[in-house]
């Protein structure tokens, strides 16, 4: 028997996460990229807004130590070193992701795939169509789609498209604008938009942020959206109904934070016999509707983040290698880089009851605890949904110092099916941010 | 270079073995030393641990039987394929491919014996609707059971009612051994577990215990005072056997037999969906009338469900009565950590002889003891047994 011949299409991080998945279990993989490798997430999203985030909180930070008088203030906070430095990291991370490829075993081609309509039974036929206009065909046992997503600026009455802005080109501008108004949502599901107003408005740009919801985060439980607002309101962040021309500003832009849609354009889906409803239609194994083509990632709609993208990237690779894995993706986190950081995983307290859960809620306000007392009275708040009869962990929410690292712990409950009981019982570093999730997890207990 | 992983050979007689239960998934990684399989012989079970690190490569499905020496998987190294003609199996049950939609794999598996993994809120779920962990098949990593398993094996389950509802059982109902049946099921099981249990039948007369009763019974009608039933003469005589029988008050302890000092007879009440045994304290020193009520009230409280967990522990003896059923004689089942309990059958009409071979009608009933022979011979039980019977034949004794 000769090796299964797996064809990756995409390198961000579904393509990749599959690629080394199927490498791993002994497949022979090919990864066809039509851009660079890393995908959005490494050149147009998480890495550079993290990116960017961090050298602003830093800045923060510093004002914050220098108002306590702990050190003297005097550096400015420059946009464009801050957009040159993190160029070096995104680029640093895309040949960290090619290193990876290559030491697995993985063949990498630069060119746009499309499946063929020679795909059948006897397996799958991919085309390569090559930068430099040659065309080959890579016959393969199994395929998996990780075309990820595009950036499609929104139309908005009464604005004119010059005006609007996507995240990928805020974080090349060489200045940050004079002032903008971000859109707090979008199709992605994801709450970008926040990070980039909290972004802009602390490198002085004069922003709004448009929110088409009742709350600014509408995945984040309500109980914690007036402590979204009063940090975004100590930047100066005014927030605003859903957007249109009417509430414009002269000189505003708008900043398209997150209006990406699944990349589902000239991959030949549909001769392939691939169900589409925006997106690819996929199983709990990543499989779509035709046999041995499996998807993963953006390109399957849903919350389009790098966690979930590459956790279904590995399900997907390893499954087109032969094994038989399926996902379960209820436990995917969700950080904001902002000052204070924003961080969720699950459901919110009105999810878990619309859902039919008999429901138990702790709440801890992170004010009073010793770790936020330590950074200089940072304050917070970190709640926590589990199910009243089994004691699962059905939701984590935080804001304020450490919940990346309080929904850390949040997702390895979820996945691992803790019970809040147990959760009660662990130990945590004192003073530590983690400290207030078995806190948290004591009240819902009570 | 690929391991190979076959079926070791455990013995001079061992002829074949069976892959009973993959440890490692196909697919993913394993580290040397780690339990890889379980091997099931003629004989036992074993987990065999892997002798290489690296990808495990499954060549055999669970349930395949080889003799040893048959390859059942490699093990390779990341990026290496498995040499030539080694196909994967097809899926075993427990890992089967899901189909098109979601629902997860429903198939009830066959029971694992030993180690059952699954996460605490499967654990915990299972309980709740009254599922048996043992028949589900684990879809998380290694195997585990996770909460989604148990989800699909109860609604794989024909119409289960809720584990909490009591009443008239239903055939094919299945009812789960949690709370008060889970406590006598484990309690039960452990007591013939640990104990050697034997049980003696003895007759005593009831003539004078009847003649007391109906004495009683008139002048309950007067000054309302309660009627005691014969089980309360019975416990009343138990409890004043066992300070001449120390060795029937006692409980066996960290390889010593310990002799306590104090009475506390518990009282089996039985009640729909279960028993509990309430505890009449010092009943050597309460008055029969006193204890008659003492039993009424907590019999009361055990089928109102207000019994305290006091009242419900600290018994040094037990007594179980099935009389009012017709049972004369049965083996009731020690109640840890006692060494005795005494089985009250029913009071019925019996012959006696006379001196002159007269055959004469009495009143009697049949006494079951069961001791823990580890604390308890034979012999002196038979006496204890006998000296209840005094105290019941002269029933005068047991007022005070």
């Amino acid at each position: 028997m000769t090796l299964r011949r797996v064809c990756v299409i995409g390198g961000g991080p579904a393509g990749y996460a599959a690629a080394l998945a199927a490498a791993r279990i002994g497949a022979s993989v090919l990864l066809v990229e039509a851009d660079r490798l890393g995908g959005q997430c490494v050149h147009h999203t998480c890495i550079p807004t993290a990116a960017m985030l961090s050298g602003m909180t830093a800045f923060l930070d510093a004002q914050e130590s220098a108002l306590a008088g702990v050190f003297d203030l005097g550096e400015e906070f420059r946009w464009s070193r801050l957009v040159a430095r993190k160029q070096r990291l995104s680029a640093q991370l895309a040949s960290g992701v090619g290193r990876l490829l290559s030491r697995a075993g993985v063949e990498v081609v630069a060119g746009r795939a499309a499946l063929t309509a020679h795909s059948g039974a006897g397996g799958v036929e991919v085309e390569v169509a090559g930068s430099d206009g040659s065309v080959a065909h890579h016959a393969c046992d199994a395929v998996v789609l990780a075309t990820g997503a595009r950036w499609e600026a929104p139309r908005i009455d009464g604005v004119p498209p010059e005006r609007v802005m996507t995240a990928d080109e805020i974080h090349a501008l060489d200045a940050p604008p004079a002032a903008a108004i971000v859109m707090a949502g979008g199709p992605a599901a994801t709450a970008f938009g926040v990070e980039y107003a909290f972004l802009l408005a602390a490198a002085g740009t004069s922003t709004r942020l448009a929110c088409a919801t009742d709350v600014v985060i509408p995945a984040l439980d309500a109980d914690l959206d007036p402590l979204v607002r009063g940090a975004l309101a100590t930047l100066g962040v005014e927030c605003v109904g859903a957007l249109d021309g009417g509430i414009m500003n002269g000189n505003e832009i708008v900043v398209a934070a997150d209006t990406r849609l699944p990349g589902l354009d000239g991959l030949g889906l549909q001769d392939a016999g691939i169900a589409t409803a925006g997106h690819v239609l996929v199983d709990r194994a990543q499989r779509t509707a035709a046999d041995a083509i499996f998807a993963a990632g953006d390109v399957t709609g849903g919350v389009m983040t790098s966690a979930a993208a590459e956790y279904s990237g590995r399900v997907a690779g390893a499954n087109a290698a032969g094994a038989t894995q399926r996902a379960r993706a209820g436990a995917t986190p969700h950080v904001l880089h902002t000052l204070p950081e924003i961080a969720w995983i699950g459901r919110t307290e009105a999810e878990a009851r619309d859902a039919g859960a008999d429901v138990r809620v702790g709440i801890v306000d992170l004010a009073s605890t010793a770790r936020a007392v330590t950074l200089g009275n940072r304050d917070g708040a970190c709640k926590l949904v589990a199910d009243a009869t089994t004691g699962e962990i059905l939701g984590v929410h935080v804001i304020g110092a450490g919940s990346a690292e309080i929904v850390a712990v949040g997702a390895l409950a979820i996945q691992a099916e803790i019970g809040v009981d147990q959760l009660a019982e662990t130990i945590q570093w004192h003073p530590a941010s983690s400290e207030s999730l078995s806190a948290a997890a004591r009240a819902a207990t009570r | 270079m690929p391991a190979e992983v076959v079926i070791p050979k455990l013995g001079m007689t061992m002829k074949d073995g069976t892959v009973q239960r993959w440890l490692v998934a196909h697919g993913a990684e394993v580290n040397s030393g780690a339990p890889l399989f379980v091997l099931t012989t003629d004989k036992l079970d074993v987990e065999v641990e892997a002798e290489a690190t690296g990808i495990v490569h499954h060549v055999v499905a669970e349930g395949t039987t080889l003799e040893p020496g048959g390859r059942i998987a490699w093990i390779l190294a990341p990026g290496e394929g498995p040499p030539e003609g080694t196909a994967a199996p097809s899926p075993s049950p427990a890992s089967a491919t899901p189909p098109a939609s979601p629902p997860a794999p429903t198939r009830a598996a066959p029971p694992v014996i030993g180690r059952l993994v699954a996460t605490p809120v499967a654990k915990r779920l299972a309980a709740e609707v009254g599922v048996d962990l043992a028949r589900v098949a684990g879809s998380g990593p290694g195997g585990r059971i996770t909460k989604e398993d148990v989800e699909a094996a109860a609604a794989a389950q024909p119409s289960t009612p809720p584990a909490t509802s009591v009443g008239v059982p239903v055939a094919g109902q299945r009812i789960p051994l949690t709370g008060m049946r889970g406590v006598i099921a484990q309690r039960m099981t452990a007591s013939l577990q640990e104990m050697a249990q034997l049980t003696l039948g003895f007759d005593v007369e009831m003539d004078a215990v009847e003649k007391l009763r109906d004495l009683l019974r008139a002048d309950s009608e007067r000054t309302g005072a309660p009627i005691p039933g014969y089980t309360d003469f019975v416990v009343k005589a138990v409890a004043l056997a066992l300070r001449d029988h120390p060795r029937c008050n006692a409980t066996v302890n960290d390889g010593a037999i310990e002799l306590l000092s104090d009475i506390h007879i518990g009282v089996a009440v039985a009640l729909d969906n279960g028993l509990v045994v309430p505890v009449v304290r010092n009943a050597d020193r309460l008055p029969l009338l006193e204890l008659a009520r003492e039993t009424r009230r907590l019999s009361e409280a055990a089928r109102s469900n207000t019994l305290t967990l006091d009242e419900m522990s600290g018994a040094t003896f037990s007594v179980t009565a099935l009389g009012m059923h017709g049972i004369d004689f049965f083996t009731p089942v020690v109640n840890p950590p006692n060494v005795a309990i005494l089985g009250v059958g029913r009071v019925r009409d019996g012959i006696r002889f006379t001196k002159k071979h007269r055959p004469k009608r009495r009143r009697e009933l049949t006494l079951s003891l069961t001791i823990d022979h580890r604390a308890i011979d034979g012999a002196p039980a038979a006496q204890f047994l006998r000296a209840i019977g005094d105290y019941l034949a002269g029933a005068l004794r047991l007022l005070s």
